[in-house]
């Protein structure tokens, strides 16, 4: 049993608390308030801090991607072929990776592990929390989403090869196909209502699909620019749920990505502006986004960039013009509710998972604040 | 004619001075008083608002690039010693003004041959903003440029072309150091010998930093380490060499992390009289702009005074291109580049450049596109 006392409290569920408690019991949050008091409970004297729910970036690919002086690995893109529906981003994914330690000792506490996005259809993502030594143990929930890829990527690795695809021309289509099969099987498998002599034959790329299709779980299309405007027509032809993520040059789109209903994750931000994909890096796009009720959430990319540089992203957008809170909401709750884990994660409620990141400073705006205690499933796993 | 009013002025020294005001006249900064005041000059009202000297990235491959075409005009990769290739031919003030550097303050970056080369030639001072490279120049050359780092490796190496080993380019670099100033012919390194110019090597590791050290180690020069996110496990030996440091972009690649940089020991060395400062260029070319801020970031969060990380913007870039007598402090009789912020951006991410200048020119202001 642990209790936060005299913290200033953004629950991100019902405003802010200038002082309070928080008391966490069995890996929950069992009651907020103020003056707590409970005998048996360790006390984090928390006075002139901030607490924040854990942080989450709902699109990394670490403990599956590394690239450093030292060493290359890449297990988050099978590209061997441009449609990997079934495969897991979870059996790539290494928890001894150093990439979780920093994610915890920077207050990030759930991530959203994705396939790379060098095929058109990637893969499967789940989520996790940053701390454990077991992946499957850390697992909150799998698949979170299918991710699919749009533009360059897909089209770099297959091009050169003078395979399928060479353009941004058949990758809709690439998708399409794959979907309507997967739609026809899933007809099939209803219409043979448990007759085994009318199933079609088990086929674990298209079974995949199913919960897509059924909208249980979203399509996630890495995409930037116009690419957008292919995901949103291949996502509204088959009437799934999805977020576009990265989602560079979401300003020339705003009316489209409302219409759509979609969730926007965006960044990373700070690659250098070029032609193309690269065009227009408009961060300030999720701050009209945001006030026309898209969901938004914001990412790292990491390792593609530490993953600790969420909290830049946040601060870039409060930059632009963002209230402190909205961008906080972006790298928290947001998340959550873009992976389908906001019943556990994402907000300070009792009931939810005691994940708490205690914090000096504010992040996202005092650029030096730090965390003092990360807390995952009410324990403390860090301490500066 | 400007006169910027009572800002909080931040001299890149330093020393801050408040509500004072500068007057900008013919590109240079001409009077820094309280209460100038002189009829029909240009007012900016900077009443607690921050101002800079305008930010210099040492090294840089922004302009550069040809960034439209597979084959970068940054490395010449024909050859792995190419001293006498001249990074100025290759500056394309359209490509730089893309990035739009000034709007977060840059105002001058050292232009360099990128990583692929041991000896990659010679490197250039630019300003960010202009009509032509011509106008842009600053000084050339600044430094020559070279990389003993993995980039080398991977340029030549790939294609069983030397060198593909450590001890290849150690080795060259060696020779072609004995070599050159022994010879009775004029050549770029008599220059770096003679302390006009310093020679700029990206190197990452401790062990590639030693090696470099253990190199040198006999010529009277000034070496900046660039790159360098092991420099904080061979401090003693960099202070003794009385070598400089620009530390490379930190989040690309989890670059800092990996490396598990302390940022405040290599600041530490401005206390040995050496000079700290840092790039938006990794391994692997520039990252863009908003990062400068975040570099910045990392170092105030490692503990390093907010005064002294400004000067790694500032006059330490200044002194390690030659150009302190001209750029780097805001000070009379120096060039008129600088920059406003609402408040101090190293602290806050709410900060917002609201103008900058460059040559005594407005060239942004905030809500102008």
């Amino acid at each position: 049993m642990l209790l936060i006392k005299n913290a200033k409290i953004y629950t991100m569920a019902n405003g802010i608390i200038d002082k309070g408690d928080i008391l966490l019991q069995d890996g929950k949050i069992i009651e907020i308030g103020e003056n707590i008091n409970h005998e048996a409970a360790e006390i984090i004297e928390a006075e002139g801090m901030v607490a924040l729910p854990g942080l989450i970036d709902c699109h990394s690919h670490i403990g599956a991607m590394n690239f450093s002086n030292f060493t290359s690995i890449d297990d988050a893109n099978e590209m061997t072929n441009s449609t990997t529906p079934d495969l897991q981003i979870i059996y790539g994914t290494d928890p001894n990776s150093k990439d979780f330690q920093f994610a915890y000792s920077n207050g990030i506490t759930t991530l959203g592990l994705t396939p790379g996005s060098g095929n058109v259809v990637c893969g499967l993502a789940f989520g996790a929390k940053t701390y454990g030594k077991n992946i499957y143990k850390m697992t909150i929930k799998n698949p979170i989403a299918l991710k699919v890829a749009f533009g360059g990527n897909p089209k770099g690795v297959y091009g050169k090869r003078n395979q399928k695809p060479s353009t941004r021309m058949s990758i809709p289509n690439i998708m399409k196909e794959l979907f309507k099969e997967a739609q026809e099987y899933m007809i099939k498998k209803e219409e043979a209502d448990g007759n085994n002599d009318k199933m079609p034959k088990h086929d674990k790329r298209l079974e995949v699909i199913i919960p897509v299709l059924k909208k249980q779980i979203p399509l996630k299309m890495h995409c930037t620019q116009f690419d957008m405007l292919a995901a949103m027509e291949v996502a509204k032809e088959f009437n799934v749920k999805f977020t576009l993520d990265h989602a560079w040059g979401a300003t020339d789109y705003i009316e489209e990505i409302v219409e759509s209903g979609c969730g926007i994750v965006f960044g990373p931000i700070g690659s250098k502006k070029s032609h193309g994909e690269a065009r227009l890096i408009d961060i300030e796009s999720v701050v009209e986004l945001d006030k026309k009720g898209v969901l938004i959430a914001l990412t790292a990319d990491a390792p593609i960039l530490s993953i600790d540089s969420l909290i830049h992203h946040a601060g870039e957008a409060v930059k632009e013009g963002c209230e402190l809170e909205r961008a906080l909401r972006m790298i928290t709750i947001n998340a959550a509710k873009i992976m389908g884990v906001d019943d556990r994660v994402g907000s300070i409620e009792v009931g939810k998972d005691g994940d708490i990141a205690i914090f000096k400073g504010i992040p996202a705006y005092n650029t030096d604040a730090k965390v003092v205690h990360t807390i995952i499933d009410g324990n403390v796993i860090y301490s500066d | 004619m400007f006169i910027i009013k009572n800002g909080i002025i931040h001299i890149g020294n330093g020393d801050v001075l408040k509500d004072w005001d500068i007057l900008i006249e013919d590109g240079l900064i001409k009077r820094i008083e309280k209460n100038i005041e002189i009829e029909n000059s240009k007012t900016i009202n900077a009443k607690g608002r921050e101002v800079f000297p305008g930010f210099i990235d040492p090294i840089s491959n922004f302009g550069c690039m040809d960034s439209t075409f597979s084959i970068k005009d940054h490395d010449e990769i024909s050859n792995p010693i190419t001293p006498d290739a001249k990074i100025k031919y290759a500056f394309n003030p359209s490509e730089i003004m893309l990035e739009e550097l000034y709007k977060v303050g840059i105002t001058a970056i050292g232009a360099a041959p990128g990583n692929k080369n041991i000896i990659g030639g010679q490197m250039a001072a630019f300003k960010t903003w202009g009509s032509s490279s011509k106008k842009m120049l600053i000084k050339e050359p600044v430094a020559l440029k070279g990389a003993v780092s993995n980039p080398v490796k991977e340029s030549y190496g790939k294609n069983q072309i030397f060198p593909m080993t450590r001890m290849g380019i150690f080795s060259k670099l060696e020779n072609y150091f004995y070599e050159a100033a022994k010879s009775n012919e004029d050549n770029i390194v008599k220059r770096v010998l003679n302390k006009e110019i310093p020679l700029v090597i990206h190197v990452n590791t401790s062990a590639e930093i030693q090696a470099l050290l253990n190199i040198v180690k006999d010529y009277d020069l000034h070496l900046v380490i660039c790159g360098g996110y092991q420099a904080d496990r061979c401090i003693e030996e960099i202070i003794h060499a009385k070598a400089s440091v620009i530390v490379g972009e930190q989040t690309y690649l989890t670059a800092k992390n990996y490396n598990e940089t302390d940022l405040k020991k290599i600041a530490d060395i401005q206390k040995e009289g050496g000079l700290v400062s840092f790039s938006l260029t990794g391994d692997y070319g520039p990252e863009g702009k908003v990062k400068y801020l975040w570099n910045a970031i990392g170092f105030y969060r490692a503990g390093v005074d907010r005064e002294d990380v400004l000067k790694m913007m500032t006059i330490n870039p200044a002194k390690i291109l030659g150009l302190d007598h001209i750029l780097g402090t805001i000070e009379v009789g120096k060039s008129a580049d600088l920059v406003i912020y609402t408040n101090n951006p190293i602290e806050y991410y709410s900060s917002r450049a609201v103008y900058t200048f460059i040559g005594g020119e407005m060239v942004y202001q905030e809500g102008d596109l």
